[in-house]
């Protein structure tokens, strides 16, 4: 399995170039932004920054895993592949998953260390959910459109409603989307903060929303996966 | 006579272009997001007013619906590169510079198109959904005051992506300048702050370097650098660049922002006690600190000029509930109180200094009765901090609610405070008011006998 992973990351690695160094770029301008503000981080702010940017990184990295194979004139190598095609989309999103988990996961880490100490490994999990949500859609809209473009232009939409309808959210009281929304631990964590937890159902059960993105983000690979069967299967 | 060709057949190359552009799914899946986020703001919003509606458009979602824009315009300005047609433009039997600039207006037409779905999505959502007039004209104000940072950041996105051929590159660049002048909250240099006014000319100066360098660079691509247009595009660049920097300078040392707030409270609390008058919610002021505004009609006024007569000083923000029923009511009262020689000054808390011209015209019937003036800043229940500068006159006078309103009498000095100034509130002011004074008057009375 390690083996069969560490050659998808050899496949997938060159196309994140781009990706990668931008990623790095910006995880460095969120940091500058935490460390000069530094009189102002809390748990919870580091919280939002692993529910609400972990995704778009994931998305990113995931919109091109498949960019080889599914570029114009070359869907034959789809026919040619030896495993499922389902085990081949599915190595490709979790080696992408895990390039920004990892990412993400010394983004948090320089936060501990640098600025204040903040539980890493629980909020590197409640980014999870959410990042394999995005990264599935990135990929579902890539493979269903034809264009790595539409991957990132959807995922960085889904991801702007969420963080609009969060901030409409926090300004009225009441959740728009609670369900779906990526930020539930961070309600959470800021009900908490202000003594409100045991009030609100939807902020207690923050567990939920993480079900839920899990169950969505499934649906949308299966969604992928099927849809790479049947352009191989179309050649 | 290529050139002359060319400009015959522009409109003809933009519409086709534009019809390229609307073809594809990413303007009609982002639209339609962008119409249910404009549905949702009428359907939960508190006032849902057309003015309301229309300010919160243009200055709290479209910077957030920027993030998803760039990657629309860029994806639009990576066309040729995606189909690899990129060298079928020095063949064309048009000018390459033609060319450019019919996708750049393609573009940005497609991109005012599908922001104009969250405009439409929140006309429907008031239309269906709330019981105040529907006026479209401040839906309209709404998407003009969007347009200058759509066109900049839709600009940026089009010259890094032709500049470096690279899709994410570009995209990625723009995306992250985009990122740290959002996200920057209080680093991000206040004369590049996304949702003022006043910040428009900047964007729309840095919308035309990056028209003209797109424009100058597409001669580079086939290593024709030499032609005078290409120079007279580069000239104009360079001196829209320049005009870009030195407005940018210009507004963070003089205009009214964080800089000019920092120094006048410096300059209050510097100088003699009477003069910066720390505030205390219990007790009279003598006098009000020396602060002075601009009004709308461009007359400067200062509390310190208007001593001599009573004063009522009403503080209001851009999305108060029912504005325009407050000034109407304000109207009605300061006309009341300007018989007994009592002045009246409104004062519009806010960062965009352009609020003032947008509040101005909630008021369509015909003058008004008090001077209206912008005050820079946002309402703060703490102390005024350097980092982070907040409105003077709402620091020092512990205003910490709108709308609110205060009186100072002949001396200056504040003699009531915490007014109700809602529409309701307001058709008493007049009395109030005037019992303040009078109550003045006797205590003066009393403690000189």
């Amino acid at each position: 399995m390690i083996s069969r992973l560490y050659y998808a990351l050899r496949i997938v690695l060159p196309g994140l170039v781009w990706t990668g160094g931008l990623s790095i770029l910006l995880s460095a301008l969120i940091l500058y932004g935490q460390f000069r503000l530094r009189d102002r981080f809390t748990v919870a702010m580091a919280s939002s920054i692993a529910e609400q940017f972990f995704p778009v990184l994931s998305a990113f990295m995931a919109a091109g895993v498949l960019e080889h194979e599914t570029r114009r004139g070359v869907h034959e190598i789809l026919c040619t592949k030896r495993l499922s095609l389902v085990a081949t989309a599915a190595e490709r999103l979790v080696v992408a998953l895990t390039l920004s988990l990892i990412l993400g996961a010394g983004l948090l880490a320089v936060m501990h260390f640098g600025i204040r100490p903040i539980p890493v490994g629980t909020l590197l999990l409640a980014a999870i959910p959410p990042s394999f949500c995005t990264a599935a859609l990135s990929l579902w809209t890539r493979v269903r459109f034809g264009n790595a473009f539409m991957g990132y232009t959807v995922a960085l939409t889904i991801w702007m409603a969420n963080l609009l309808t969060s901030v409409m959210g926090s300004t009225l009281g009441i959740s728009v989307n609670p369900l779906l929304t990526f930020s539930s631990y961070t309600d959470w964590l800021q009900a908490v903060a202000i003594g409100e937890e045991g009030v609100t159902p939807y902020v207690d059960w923050w567990w939920a929303p993480k079900i839920a993105l899990i169950a969505a983000g499934s649906g949308l690979f299966v969604l992928a996966a099927r849809r790479v069967e049947h352009r191989a299967e179309g050649e | 006579m290529r050139a002359l060709s060319s400009l015959a057949g522009f409109p003809a190359l933009t519409c086709h272009e534009l019809r390229l552009a609307l073809r594809g799914p990413g303007v009609w899946l982002v639209g339609a997001t962008l119409a249910l986020l404009g549905y949702l703001q009428a359907r939960t919003a508190a006032d849902p007013s057309s003015f309301r509606l229309g300010w919160i458009l243009a200055r709290q979602v479209t910077p957030i619906a920027l993030s998803a824009l760039i990657f629309l315009a860029g994806s639009l300005a990576y066309r040729p590169w995606r189909f690899d047609a990129v060298e079928m433009e020095v063949v064309r039997p048009v000018a390459p510079e033609y060319l450019t600039l019919a996708r750049w207006i393609s573009l940005q037409l497609t991109l005012l198109f599908t922001l104009a779905f969250a405009f439409v999505g929140a006309i429907g959502g008031q239309y269906v959904h709330s019981k105040l007039p529907l006026e479209p004209v401040w839906y309209g104000y709404g998407l003009a005051d969007a347009l200058p940072i759509v066109v900049a950041f839709g600009s940026m996105s089009f010259l890094l992506v032709s500049a470096t051929g690279v899709f994410l590159a570009g995209v990625g660049l723009t995306a992250l300048f985009w990122f740290a002048i959002y996200f920057g909250g209080d680093l991000t240099p206040f004369p590049l702050r996304l949702g003022p006014s006043q910040n428009h000319a900047t964007y729309l100066l840095a919308a035309a370097v990056c028209t003209l360098g797109a424009l100058a660079g597409i001669r580079g691509r086939s290593r024709n650098w030499g032609t005078r247009l290409a120079q007279g595009l580069w000239l104009l660049a360079a001196l829209s660049a320049g005009a870009l920097l030195l407005r940018v300078t210009l507004l963070d040392r003089f205009a009214p922002g964080p800089n000019s707030a920092r120094t006048a409270m410096r300059r209050l609390t510097a100088g003699p006690r009477s003069a910066a008058q720390p505030a205390r919610r219990d007790a009279a002021l003598a006098p009000a600190p020396t602060l002075a505004w601009t009004t709308d009609l461009g007359r400067r006024v200062s509390l310190a000029g208007m001593r001599g007569s009573p004063l009522a000083v009403v503080a209001l923000q851009p999305l108060d509930r029912g504005l325009a029923g407050t000034l109407l009511a304000l109207n009605a009262a300061a006309g009341e109180l300007r018989r007994d020689g009592v002045r009246c000054l409104a004062l519009l808390i806010s960062e965009d200094l352009g609020s003032v011209e947008r509040v101005r015209g909630l008021h369509a019937a015909g003058e008004l009765n008090f001077d209206l003036a912008p005050e820079w800043g946002s309402l703060t229940d703490k102390t005024f901090e350097e980092k982070r500068p907040t409105s003077v006159f709402s620091s020092l006078l512990k205003i910490e609610a709108t709308p609110t309103a205060l009186v100072l009498d002949a001396e200056g000095a504040v003699i009531a405070r915490d007014l109700p100034a809602d529409p309701e509130g307001l058709r008493e002011f007049a009395a109030q008011v005037r019992a303040a004074i009078d109550a003045k008057r006797e205590s003066a009375e009393a403690a000189a006998e």
